[in-house]
């Protein structure tokens, strides 16, 4: 007899008992194809024969048990129904939703995850906005570093394209160069609309690319520093449009870490009349807007946003709501 | 009347509906709840509880089988009352089912029969019910409600809120535990346990 036998559970292969599946076997309860499986296995093994028999006379005697007959009767009298309109209902049962506290209780611990969440990422996202910002100038491509050190005194000289300009800066000396900043003056222009309410940026010299939270004045004084021969004449071409500003920065990019630039004339001697005097294609149609470009509010820190406060509410509530629900739940 | 409109008439606040439909299960949650429970008495609040409950809940029922709504309900005040008896321990249950002042009433045709037989049939009554008493409640339950109710896997099922994966389970486990509990108790139990040739 395999009385002590512990259950097994899963498919029974052809060799194995089939003690699993007896009781439901019993019971009618296995679909015709497993039936007739165990049917089969019972008529070769004696053991799980003899552990059928048990297992149905221990089913007899609980099916053969005497009712208990009931001491009294559980109808209700009107007495009883007036008490239960004064009792309150146990809310959990009277929604019909057993398990509401359990809910309620979840979904406060969704949002409090949720806000958890997005604390964290505006958390690292500031973090990122005053540590990365430097970098994200040093990564730049070369032609994104550069247009906007010459997209500005083009754009102020009103009289010949970004591209138009860098050539005649460059006199046609490096055609990477050149090929660099013609590819990339259009998306340049192209992403000027989004970066101008990003950037702070100073007046016409807000040539910065699309994207970048540091002011194009700092960012052409950073680009300044890092090219060779051309720290003095970026600052100076940044004076030239922007003031005074960029003439206190202090540069602190190594040079190595950033893209090389080649030398270049400085380009506070690039004139109107010089750039009117090259031989330029007709103006893009972008080098006016460039000018017309917004200066850019500052960049402010993330900060709680009303939907976190939201969040932190609705967590608030729930879990309010699921104290009188679990305390009254059975 | 029938069952639908005993309800329909309940779930407009008819008390005499109500109470036809108590007449139809009393007996049935009663026994349910004894199975569960092992004592009188607290099958007897529980019994109670369940009718308040689902007089209070009626209007709420939506159709479907209104026997695995009671005894759904049945359920929920047998757990009600395990819970209370975990922290009250009063008498264990062998000291109750010994109790003369609170025998187990057997309305079986052995009442007529051979005082021997009934004495004997009283014992081995006892001799389940503590096997019964010994399982996990939701083993006892997933059993009680297929071997003594006579329900089917699905309606288990629909009872206990449960896959019919689980309800399978707790049954073949449970009966097992029962054969080996009954087989180690009553030469009774063995002569009944001898395979069908």
């Amino acid at each position: 007899m395999l009385l002590n036998t512990p259950i097994k559970l899963g498919k029974p292969g052809p060799g194995d008992h089939v003690l699993d599946q007896l009781a439901a076997y019993l019971d009618y309860e296995l679909p015709e194809p497993a039936r007739a499986a165990v049917r089969e296995h019972l008529r070769r093994c004696p053991q799980c024969e003899n552990e059928l028999a048990t297992l149905r006379a221990a089913k007899q005697l609980l099916r053969d048990l005497p009712a208990v007959v009931p001491t009294r009767s559980f109808k209700l009298n009107p007495d009883q129904v007036a008490a239960l309109n004064a009792r309150p209902m146990s809310p959990v049962r009277a929604f019909g939703l057993p398990r509401l506290a359990l809910a309620l209780r979840l979904a406060s611990a969704a949002c409090c995850l949720l806000l958890l969440t997005l604390i964290g990422t505006s958390s690292l996202a500031e973090s990122t906005y005053r540590a990365g910002a430097p970098l994200m100038t040093q990564n730049r491509a070369p032609a994104e570093a550069v247009i906007p050190t010459f997209l500005a005194p083009t754009a102020e000289a009103g009289a010949a394209t970004p591209t138009a300009a860098m050539a005649a800066a460059m006199g046609g000396t490096n055609p990477v160069y050149a090929a660099a900043t013609a590819t990339a003056a259009p998306a340049a222009l192209a992403g000027s609309s989004a970066y101008a309410t990003a950037v702070p940026a100073a007046g016409a010299a807000s040539a910065a690319p699309p994207s970048s939270p540091v002011p194009a004045a700092d960012a052409s004084a950073q680009i300044a520093s890092s090219a060779p021969n051309a720290t003095e004449s970026a600052a100076q071409n940044g004076a030239a449009f922007n003031g005074s500003r960029i003439q206190g920065s202090t540069p602190t990019t190594p040079v190595d870490a950033l893209v090389p630039i080649p030398k270049m004339p400085a380009l506070a001697t690039i004139t109107g009349d010089q750039a009117r005097g090259a031989t330029i294609p007709p103006p893009v149609p972008g080098a006016a807007r460039t000018q017309q470009l917004a200066p850019p509010a500052p960049a402010e820190p993330p900060s709680l946003l009303p939907w976190e406060i939201g969040l932190a509410a609705a967590a608030l509530v729930l879990a309010l709501i699921s104290i009188p629900f679990a305390r009254r739940a059975p | 009347m029938d069952e639908p409109q005993q309800i329909e008439a309940a779930q407009r606040g008819n008390l005499g509906a109500f109470n036809d439909l108590v007449g139809t299960y009393e007996a049935r949650v009663y026994n349910l709840c004894y199975r569960m429970l092992g004592q009188a008495d607290a099958a007897a609040d529980a019994t109670q509880e369940t009718f308040l409950s689902a007089y209070q809940a009626i209007g709420r029922f939506r159709g479907g089988s209104f026997k695995a709504w009671l005894l759904r309900i049945a359920t929920n005040a047998c757990y009600d009352q395990l819970r209370r008896q975990q922290r009250r321990p009063t008498q264990s249950l062998d000291a109750l089912l010994d109790d003369p002042d609170h025998p187990l009433d057997f309305p079986s045709t052995d009442r007529q029969g051979d005082p021997e037989d009934r004495a004997l049939t009283n014992e081995l009554s006892r001799e389940i019910q503590r096997a019964l008493a010994g399982l996990p409640d939701d083993q006892r339950l997933a059993l009680i409600l297929a071997d003594i109710q006579g329900l089917s896997y699905d309606e288990i099922a629909a009872v206990t809120h449960t896959s019919l994966g689980t309800v399978k389970s707790r049954i073949s486990r449970a009966r097992f535990k029962m054969r080996d509990a009954l087989l180690g108790r009553g030469e009774l139990f063995r002569s009944r346990a001898r395979p069908s040739t």
